[in-house]
């Protein structure tokens, strides 16, 4: 077991196209709440070679140290060596707390590392808060939410997961030092991952998909839809549709975005020929971005588009096809997925 | 050749009924409690029995950790179609953690001497999601998580497994044997139990084995051993969100719209007019700006 009077709080920063992944952004404050009132330092700890890059938004959300390696070979492709990289920090610098955005990529890995380090993990966490002893107390739900279990964690490191959206700190701005951290053992991996793929726009689950390519009456018919299929692949996002262009039997019912539909919450969602009736808008109002393409220019899609593009679908999706085939983005194609996109 | 296949399943609170907090305020109330088979660990013992369809003589033994009531679960597996069954319990587990049952069902599955361990990913009660991780870790074994597809090499020992990453992303891994894999709900359709097999399981005397046969330390995994412990179950505090009211402008029919919407935010996005080809630049400049579109290496 590791010594019990570890020192700093860590966040173990999961990353999304090798920035900081907003879930542990958010993380990284929160844990900063607990530092302070343990009056110890934040750290954010970053598996990959360029902390340096990130050491700014991680010092701006409260973190004071960023720790990293200068190795190549940490990323979620290869769990068995970062999970090395993290056992060795761990048992070198025994900090006291040690916390992860409850992210699928590295779910795994903090599982390992807490029976590796002879530690309990309290996962999936929507709360974070210290008892009178100073122990991690946590709050997560159980029985699918219908209940919320206080726990308390009594081995060190005390080790959370985190979900993201159930932060309440703003973060406190640091400048954060960088420090490079030993490389890790030599190990074997287990595993050996051969291929990643994106799945293609028409079969990627709807719910969850990072870009969402959707496409109503205005998109004419099947062969209209074929270019946002293209365009969907191209953005490695999922294809979807309006009740018309469903009922129009234009693609299939499981595809539908909208109240009979389904809900998404995309990066970026192009509405294509999509005239926005409410019963739509319910069921993408929360994308973080949205393009709309449609010939109306009262039509009510504007109102909730960050670019409304007042245009016929079928003239403008060819040319901006034909502007990503060519020019600087012409090799920067998304599937597969290209060496840097499943950073951890 | 042939693989022996360890399956862990477990009985769950069937969520679908009320439930309310015990005494001590860390438990349920279990009196009257209907259970269930965990629903992901249906798909695992399923994705386990094609497993064995396809290399005949393989077995599938079903271990799950738990007191007398989860007999019905295992005979539920058994009606199925698994060939063997097992229960391991002993009352210092009453209060185990997470850890703690990994602890005890590695234990388990290594005493069988299993070729692959296959889990459900997340069970409805507790939900740790961590189960499957923590079994490998302890074996030593890979692990493959949100395994949708597997291929067993029996030759080479080893296995390719297609794994859901997350985002639309899937990932082909490679492993050698023995390995454990996890399943999500919902990737396969359990089979029907057929009566034959239904009428077998309930007079099948499933064995109870105990910590002592399994050479796990009683200090590991009681409540002492259990680091994580559970001081207060609580309805979840109530998610404030804001009320929507629609402008009063609106006719009744789009007031009743706009509310049956929830209240749709507006943003500031200006029309582009243009040419289709200005139109065009437009948006890849968007794109690009927005960081959708990676320039090329």
């Amino acid at each position: 077991m590791v010594a019990s009077e570890g020192s700093e709080v860590w966040v173990v920063v999961a990353r999304r196209e090798g920035e900081v992944d907003d879930a542990s952004l958010e993380l990284v404050a929160e844990a900063r709440g607990l530092a302070d009132r343990l009056g110890v330092a934040t750290a954010a700890v970053v598996l990959g070679q360029d902390a340096h890059l990130l050491a700014p938004a991680l010092g701006e959300k409260g973190a004071s140290v960023v720790y990293s390696w200068a190795d190549e070979a940490l990323s979620a492709k290869h769990p068995d060596i970062c999970l090395a990289a993290l056992e060795q920090a761990v048992r070198e610098r025994s900090p006291r707390i040690v916390l992860f955005a409850a992210e699928r990529r590295l779910r795994g890995v903090a599982a390992r590392l807490a029976i590796r380090l002879g530690t309990a993990l309290a996962s999936e966490c929507t709360k974070l808060d210290l008892d009178g002893e100073g122990n991690l107390l946590v709050s997560r739900p159980v029985y699918q939410g219908r209940l919320s279990a206080r726990v308390v964690c009594r081995s060190f490191p005390q080790m959370a997961t985190f979900q993201s959206g159930y932060g309440r700190r703003p973060g406190l701005a640091s400048q954060p030092q960088v420090v490079r951290l030993p490389s890790p053992p030599s190990v074997s991996p287990l595993t050996r991952r051969e291929q990643e793929y994106r799945d293609p726009p028409a079969a990627m689950d709807l719910v969850g998909a990072d870009v969402v390519v959707a496409g109503g009456r205005g998109v004419g018919g099947p062969d209209g839809f074929a270019l946002l299929e293209r365009l969907a692949d191209r953005l490695g996002g999922a294809l979807a549709a309006s009740r018309a262009a469903v009922d129009a039997g234009w693609v299939p019912a499981h595809r539908q975005v909208g109240l009979s539909g389904k809900t998404v919450a995309p990066r970026l969602y192009i509405a294509c020929g999509i005239s926005g009736a409410v019963h739509h808008l319910v069921g993408m109002k929360d994308a973080k971005r949205v393009v709309a393409i449609n010939t109306d220019r009262n039509a009510p899609i504007f109102k909730v588009a960050d670019v409304a593009i007042v245009g016929d679908v079928r003239e403008v999706l060819p040319k901006v096809l034909e502007k990503m085939a060519t020019g600087e983005h012409a090799l920067s194609g998304f599937h597969p997925a290209p060496g840097g996109a499943g950073g951890i | 050749m042939a693989l022996r296949i360890t399956v862990c399943i477990a009985q769950v609170v069937d969520i679908e009924q009320p439930i309310e907090v015990g005494r001590g305020a860390c438990g349920l109330d279990e009196e009257g409690l209907a259970h269930m088979l965990n629903p992901a660990d249906a798909c695992a013992m399923e994705a386990a029995l094609q497993l064995r369809d396809r290399f005949p003589g393989s077995q599938v033994v079903a271990v799950s950790m738990g007191p007398a009531r989860c007999d019905e679960a295992l005979r539920d597996a058994l009606a199925q179609g698994v060939d063997e069954a097992v229960r391991v319990w002993d009352d210092v587990l009453g209060g185990c953690d997470c850890r703690a049952t990994a602890r005890v069902l590695a234990a388990a599955a290594h005493k069988l001497g299993s070729d692959i361990v296959v889990c459900g990913d997340r069970s409805l009660d507790g939900g740790s999601g961590i189960l499957g991780a923590q079994i490998a870790e302890l074996l030593g074994l890979p692990l493959l998580e949100d395994v949708v597809r597997v291929e067993v090499m029996l030759d080479e020992r080893a296995l390719l497994c297609e794994l859901r990453l997350g985002g639309g992303l899937r990932a082909v891994e490679r492993a050698g044997l023995p390995a454990v894999l996890t399943i999500a709900a919902g990737v396969n359709v359990p089979r029907y139990p057929a009566l034959r097999t239904r009428l077998a399981a309930r007079s099948v005397v499933i064995p109870c084995w105990s910590l002592s046969g399994l050479r796990v330390g009683l200090g590991e995994v009681n409540e002492e051993g259990s680091a994580l412990r559970t001081v207060a179950l609580l309805r979840p505090p109530p998610d404030p969100r804001g009320l929507f009211k629609p402008s009063s402008d609106l006719s009744g029919q789009e007031r009743y719209m706009v509310a049956i919407g929830g209240g749709v935010e507006e943003r500031q996005g200006g029309l582009c007019e243009g040419s289709p080809d200005e139109l065009a630049a437009q948006i890849v400049a968007d794109l690009e700006q927005g960081g959708f579109l990676r320039p090329s290496r």
